[in-house]
């Protein structure tokens, strides 16, 4: 549901300026959103209002209400700015007198926009005109939409065998008597568990079927797609069998990733003494740093993931994204444009190449001698390795590691798990070409406009006071287990077995410890008898 | 602090008395650059501001300031007046500039917190 608005800003009509912001206000009022984040909206959609009818030959502003978001788009005519830097620098303006009597042209408007938007971007062409975008959030505390989590559950399928438990990094998961239980507030969506599960209960809900075809969308595929097959490592070999797609409306979601390399090797140079960076491209190492590690947040890049890099590229059509793992699905999900995002499941688009694909062809071996690996950028795969890795960054260790580039999966994208091919070999299958897509396609990194906040695990409870019982509880219980934290109940610690009995998560499940050994006990005593 | 004592202390003319006794402040904003006031606005915040033009009444329309204080005795526009009244938010004219206004609602203040 989307509730949509258009209007046109006259030059030089400074009353009439401000109208569209009052009619989105009282919009924003009826359905009820925050006041605070009104007045952000406010502060943006007037500054901007105001920004045409000063600067250009006028210009129309387009904004569109979702039930958690407000995204605005505002096209002008005008001469275009030559310099987005320059123009975007507090105190910077080039507003006539007849603003400046207003109150207007300190050179404070942009910076404005920028700082009270949860998502922002501008792109100009000189002697044409200039289009800014930008998102609010109408949901508070959910800018980045990354509470929660993507992934879903067939407890049926689960045979309780407590991989997942193990393997967990935050400690989500719970195998009790009556199931898997994912405790949605820690989970990052790392897919450490869709990896050890054996039967696969784990997924997440992409649809398994095909979007009606329409002109102007544009397919958003995952590099690793063409690697799962010997045959599709060029680009057109997999758009002939997936007519009706073609170099117009396909995009290869790892393009932006190998253009924001490229981005990152030049911020690099820019370091002194090789100071400390995470390059927020992988989602989940992003949630997994605002969960585990906030000190860490201070070293994160301010730049958005390559995939929402990409779809502010492309925010003006349709999108079908082949999500590779539940985190990349959560992203997906959690664009909010004025268009339709599609998610396709990959294993349907694996299933449906295999179908098409002409098994008895020979495979070409690509020509790789002009791939060069990322320089100088510690790459960390895994979630293992990345907690860690992370763990004694956050010691004191390794301050001098430089950029960091952390993926949840080993590989990176090309080991998610929804992928049958080994990561490397899918890899290398994709490299040569990736290099010449990246290549081709400009794409300029979305920077982020507000910072990563830390996120908060869930409170024991609401009220301070009982929370402080609830610990205390907790505390009493825990001693009782024997602390080996062997997980064999079902939690991954003696710790979290206590909590969970304390916030009744579970009724059943003693520890297997202690009912052995005060069956040992028992027998003893009767054997003593 | 209730915006009754600001308006006592400065002799001001109450053009727009909405809920003006009712009134809190506890911030005061002084400017007259409008993406300063934009960006500054919260609740129970006064503007003291030169600006009585088309660029305050959007301010009034979209911002919720708490109350507005024009300055130098000069009466605003009918049309800010208008606004105001629709928005409810209380609009007073000092009859001093900007300088001596702050001044004086600086010290008031200061004896507020320093009574405490």
């Amino acid at each position: 549901m989307k509730y949509e608005i258009e209007a046109v800003i006259e030059k030089e009509n400074y009353s009439n300026a401000g109208r569209t912001s009052r009619k989105i206000k009282e919009l924003l009022i009826q359905i009820g959103v925050d006041s605070a984040i009104i007045r952000r909206a406010m502060v943006a959609l007037y500054e901007a209002e105001m920004n045409v009818a000063i600067h250009t030959n006028g210009g129309k502003v387009r904004a569109a209400i979702a039930s958690d978001v407000l995204d605005v788009t505002i096209e002008d005519e005008g001469l275009g700015i030559a310099d987005l830097q320059q123009a975007m620098t507090a105190g910077f303006s080039t507003a006539p007198d007849s603003a400046r009597e207003m109150g207007f042209g300190a050179g404070m408007g942009l910076p404005n926009i920028q700082r009270n938007t949860d998502r922002f971007s501008m792109s100009s062409t000189l002697g044409k005109g200039t289009v800014m975008r930008f998102a609010i959030s109408l949901a508070p505390h959910s800018s980045d939409g990354a509470v929660g989590t993507a992934l879903s559950m067939e407890p049926s399928k689960c045979i309780h065998c407590l991989k997942c438990v193990h393997v967990c990094p935050t400690q989500a998961l719970r195998v009790h008597r009556k199931g898997p239980e994912i405790l949605t507030h820690l989970c990052v969506d790392c897919t450490a568990c869709m990896r050890v599960c054996p039967t696969g209960v784990f997924d997440f809900k992409a649809d398994h079927a095909l979007p009606e075809f329409e002109e102007g969308q544009i397919y958003c595929l995952p590099e690793a797609l063409r690697g799962q097959f010997p045959l599709l490592s060029s680009p057109d070999a997999l758009r002939g069998l997936l007519s009706p797609l073609t170099v117009e409306n396909t995009i290869f979601s790892h393009t932006a990733t190998w253009w924001m390399n490229g981005y990152l090797e030049f911020y690099r140079k820019r370091f002194v003494n090789n100071e400390f960076k995470i390059a927020p491209l992988c989602p989940s190492i992003s949630r997994l740093i605002q969960l585990r590690f906030p000190s860490l947040l201070p070293h994160m890049l301010p730049l958005m993931t390559p995939l929402l890099s990409l779809r502010e590229k492309i925010i003006d059509s349709d999108l079908v994204i082949v999500p590779s793992c539940p985190a990349e699905f959560s992203q997906a999900k959690g664009i909010h444009a004025l268009n339709a995002v599609h998610a396709v499941h990959p294993r349907f688009f694996h299933s449906l190449l295999e179908k098409r694909i002409n098994k008895e062809a020979v495979s070409q071996h690509p020509q790789t001698d002009s791939f060069q690996p990322a320089k100088d950028c510690l790459v960390v795969t895994g979630i293992n390795q990345v907690c860690h890795f992370l763990d004694q960054i956050e010691n004191g260790y390794l301050q001098d590691a430089g950029l960091v580039v952390l993926y949840a999966c080993v590989g990176a994208c090309y080991g998610s798990p929804v992928w049958t091919a080994p990561g490397a070999i899918a890899e290398k299958r994709s490299r040569y070409y990736d290099v010449m897509e990246g290549a081709k396609k400009e794409l300029n990194p979305l920077y982020r406009v507000q910072p990563l906040m830390p996120r908060v695990g869930a409170r024991l409870d609401e009220d301070m006071k009982r929370a402080i019982q609830k610990l205390n509880k907790i505390d009493e219980i825990a001693k009782t287990f024997p602390g080996n934290n062997c997980g064999a109940c079902g939690s991954p610690s003696c710790l979290t077995h206590a909590e969970d009995i304390v916030l009744a998560r579970t009724t059943d499940y003693e520890c297997p410890f202690l009912v052995l050994s005060q069956s040992n006990a028992s027998e003893n005593a009767s054997t003593e008898k | 602090m209730q915006l009754s004592t600001i308006i006592s202390a400065l002799g001001a003319r109450v053009f727009v008395n909405h809920n003006s006794d009712t009134c809190e402040i506890d911030h005061i904003f002084a400017g007259d650059r409008m993406s300063d006031l934009l960006g500054a606005v919260s609740e129970q915040m006064l503007i003291v501001t030169h600006l009585s033009n088309q660029g305050m009444i959007r301010l009034i329309e979209l911002m919720d300031a708490s109350a507005i204080c024009l300055l130098n005795g000069t009466p605003p526009c009918p049309e800010l007046q208008e606004a105001a009244e629709n928005a409810g938010t209380p609009l007073i004219v000092s009859p001093f500039g900007m300088y001596e206004s702050c001044g004086i609602i600086y010290s008031l203040f200061k004896e507020d917190t320093s009574s405490l």
